[in-house]
């Protein structure tokens, strides 16, 4: 923005020492700080540094990041009544049975709210935590159908949803997942030790003659 | 060889008692009390043990539900059921803190009649269902499915009646009865192609079944007030 | 009582005042992009007023050491997000060791104040900087006097000292001073430092076309910037304290509106800053 005319090269500058410039730093302006050029000592060495660092501090930024968005859309949230949040719940094609799940009440409890009775304080604020949970997933992460997405298991090989994650106080596993920075079998591995031998079945689901569905022993080519 | 335990009375039952929703249709897993089945009980205590597929015809329960005998029982700790007590189904606290177990081998049929003219006293969870038909299997056959594949496979039916729950419980505060709102319902499942129903064999689907039926639901409830 | 003790200064009708902005450098690798997730829940801190406008690219230089076998630097593009209100006149730019509030909508200290502590506070909490490395507050005037358009002509509007040296003098010995440009450097206390740039230009110094919008810009034409640019940089690292950091804005304030006091005459303020029929 200013100081164009002192920048000049005076006359007789190579032969002559000028008086120093002012030696100081600048507050910067954002424009000024987006054309800013630095030198950096050592490129190979500072991009090590800086990759391992990434590495290591995105879990906890990004925790940090999302617990701290997280509250400010619940406090917003536990404004409204929980009948109406509720309500958005029920819109987005959740079942009331999982939504008790990740509220850690009963059904009845969660059909008398239905009606209007008022939950405690505490159950007020988890409701609005779970509406502030969704939102955050289907408008910052982009997922889409977001009750569809909670209830499909996030792995082939075992039957573990999102849901399961968000009752088991796994909510960051959820976020990675959607935002794709952990692969589905790495999130087992750590919330269900063992899991690859607790889900293994001989068993496989199908469709019998009736139309109606059938276990059966595992058979190759599912004939 | 292992079955699948509870950790906690409450994981077993969806409701107990007073909390027992009377428009809940009738579902695998139902106690009920004050029943005769003919060549066990003269009356007692039964479980539904039918498979949801083979209790109706359309909206139409049958005429006759396949149910297990209810019985008082000592407590009986909830790790024992793993590896032991295969011919048994453990209901502890279903009536206040008393203990009861349902008998896998005292299998008979009740009159649709004798239970609707009597008190539904507990519904089981979507995991004591699992447990019972998991129990029921076992003990009939010696095969061992697990739990989460008979989840798998008939979680759709859960759904569905929850979702028949739900729409009955709006559709009678306006005035219809409960087998008005079942007709219409088993209406509106069957509609679309593939139908709604069809679609809640999909685990993808499911939601956007949730949605269509709650928004048809805004609608008859539009419909029926005006009128 | 202590914010009366901070809004003491005058709000003109008709103020110079262009651009004021604040920075706060904390230790932390230069160019490390601030994630998705950080902007935002530093959004959401800010509130509902405030969007994600842009990614603004810094351009970093890559050389290797230097030396006879040096090679021509390289340069690599990194992102930072900037938050702004709806119409622009406010920003927040956030870096991974850096944060600046900026307006051209300035309405008073407590109000910018406020979002300056919305800022820091968002900064505090997502960041967690390890301590402070400088702070700097800035404040750009842009005095325009109508009927003034030759460089000479700011004598009488101005404090002698900031008027080209000898001017009455060598414009009477019919050598006209076309422009100059002058620095002032001060020391204000421990570690901080007041900088003033100032001299007559032409058009802005804060585009009203830029990334940050100008209410009611004035036309462009001949004007006098002063660039005040008040700032500690301690020779320590102390801790990030969103209330020290706010006292210490406060403090840098001081000198500054002291010195701007200084430099513009009563018949500037009587004249110009205080006529409301100067407002466009």
């Amino acid at each position: 923005m200013t100081g164009r005319l002192l920048d000049l090269p005076p006359t007789g500058a190579n032969v002559v020492a000028v008086p120093a410039s002012l030696d100081v730093t600048r507050t910067r302006t954002l424009e000024e700080l987006s054309t800013e050029a630095r030198d950096i000592a050592d490129e190979a060495g500072h991009m090590r540094s800086v990759e391992a660092l990434r590495a290591e501090d995105w879990g906890d930024l990004h925790h940090r990041a999302f617990k701290v968005q997280l509250n400010i859309q619940t406090v917003k949230n536990a404004k409204r009544a929980p009948v109406e949040l509720l309500g958005e719940l029920a819109d987005l094609g959740f079942e009331w049975r999982e939504i008790a799940r990740m509220l850690g009440v009963s059904v009845p409890a969660l059909r008398r709210w239905r009606q209007g009775e008022p939950p405690t304080g505490e159950h007020r604020r988890d409701i609005a935590q779970l509406v502030a949970f969704t939102r955050i997933l289907a408008e910052d992460h982009m997922v889409a159908d977001i009750a569809s997405w909670m209830e499909v298991p996030i792995s082939t090989d075992a039957p573990v949803t999102a849901i399961d994650l968000y009752v088991g106080g796994h909510a960051l596993s959820i976020l990675e997942l959607a935002s794709e920075h952990a692969a589905p079998d790495a999130i087992l591995d750590r919330v269900e030790p063992g899991w690859r031998e607790r889900f293994r079945s001989d068993f496989e689901v199908f469709v019998a003659s009736d139309g109606q569905t059938a276990t059966r022993l595992r058979t190759k080519g599912g004939q | 060889m292992t079955l699948a335990a509870y950790e906690s009375v409450d994981d077993l039952y969806l409701a107990r008692g007073a909390l027992v929703n009377g428009n809940r249709p009738w579902f695998t897993g139902d106690v009920f009390q004050n029943v005769v089945v003919p060549g066990v009980q003269d009356t007692g205590m039964v479980i539904v043990i039918a498979h949801p597929c083979a209790m109706r015809r359309g909206a139409t329960l049958a005429d006759r539900l396949l149910v297990a005998a209810v019985r008082p029982s000592e407590p009986i700790a909830a790790s024992a059921w793993i590896d032991g007590f295969y011919d048994r189904m453990p209901l502890p606290e279903l009536e206040n803190a008393s203990h009861f177990v349902a008998w896998l081998d005292d299998l008979g049929k009740a009159a649709r009649s004798d239970l609707l003219a009597t008190q539904r006293l507990a519904c089981l969870s979507e995991f004591g269902i699992n447990m019972l038909q998991q129990r029921l299997t076992f003990h009939l056959t010696r095969h061992e499915v697990p739990t989460f594949q008979l989840q798998a496979a008939f979680a759709h039916t859960h759904i569905e009646a929850d979702l028949l729950e739900e729409w009955t419980d709006d559709l009678t505060n306006v005035g219809l009865t409960v087998e008005q709102a079942a007709e219409r319902f088993e209406d509106f499942l069957r509609g679309g192609e593939p139908s709604l129903r069809g679609r809640l064999l999909n685990v993808e689907m499911r939601s956007s079944v949730r949605q269509a039926c709650r928004l048809e639901v805004k609608r008859l409830l539009t419909c029926l007030r005006m009128s | 009582m202590r914010r009366r003790e901070i809004e003491k200064y005058e709000i003109y009708v008709n103020a110079p005042l262009a651009y004021v902005t604040v920075e706060v450098r904390f230790p932390g690798a230069p160019d490390q992009t601030v994630g998705a997730a950080v902007q935002r829940a530093f959004r959401d801190v800010l509130g509902e007023d405030w969007v994600i406008d842009q990614i603004l690219q810094q351009q970093l230089a890559f050389g290797l050491n230097a030396g006879p076998s040096a090679l021509g630097p390289s340069i690599r593009q990194t992102g930072f997000p900037r938050f702004t209100v709806r119409d622009r006149t406010t920003a927040v730019g956030l870096t991974s060791n850096s944060v600046t509030i900026e307006t051209t909508d300035y309405r008073g200290w407590l109000t910018f104040r406020s979002v300056l502590e919305l800022a820091l506070r968002a900064a505090a909490e997502l960041l967690k900087p390890e301590g402070v490395a400088r702070v700097g507050v800035r404040f750009i005037d842009e005095i325009r006097v109508p009927g003034v358009e030759q460089a000479a002509a700011w004598s009488g509007w101005l404090d002698q000292s900031v008027l080209a040296p000898a001017g009455d003098d060598m414009n009477g010995a019919g050598f006209e001073t076309s422009t100059w440009t002058g620095a002032a450097q001060y020391s204000v206390g421990t570690d901080k430092t007041l900088v003033l740039r100032y001299g007559p230009q032409q058009g802005y110094a804060v585009d009203p076309n830029g990334a940050i919008k100008r209410p009611n810009p004035p036309p462009p034409g001949p004007m006098f910037l002063l660039d005040f640019d008040c700032f500690w940089e301690p020779r320590t690292i102390p801790l990030f304290s969103v209330e020290e950091l706010l006292e210490t804005c406060d403090t840098l304030r001081v000198p500054l509106h002291r010195l701007f006091d200084d430099i513009v005459t009563p018949k500037l303020v009587e004249n110009v800053f205080r006529m409301k029929a100067l407002k466009p």
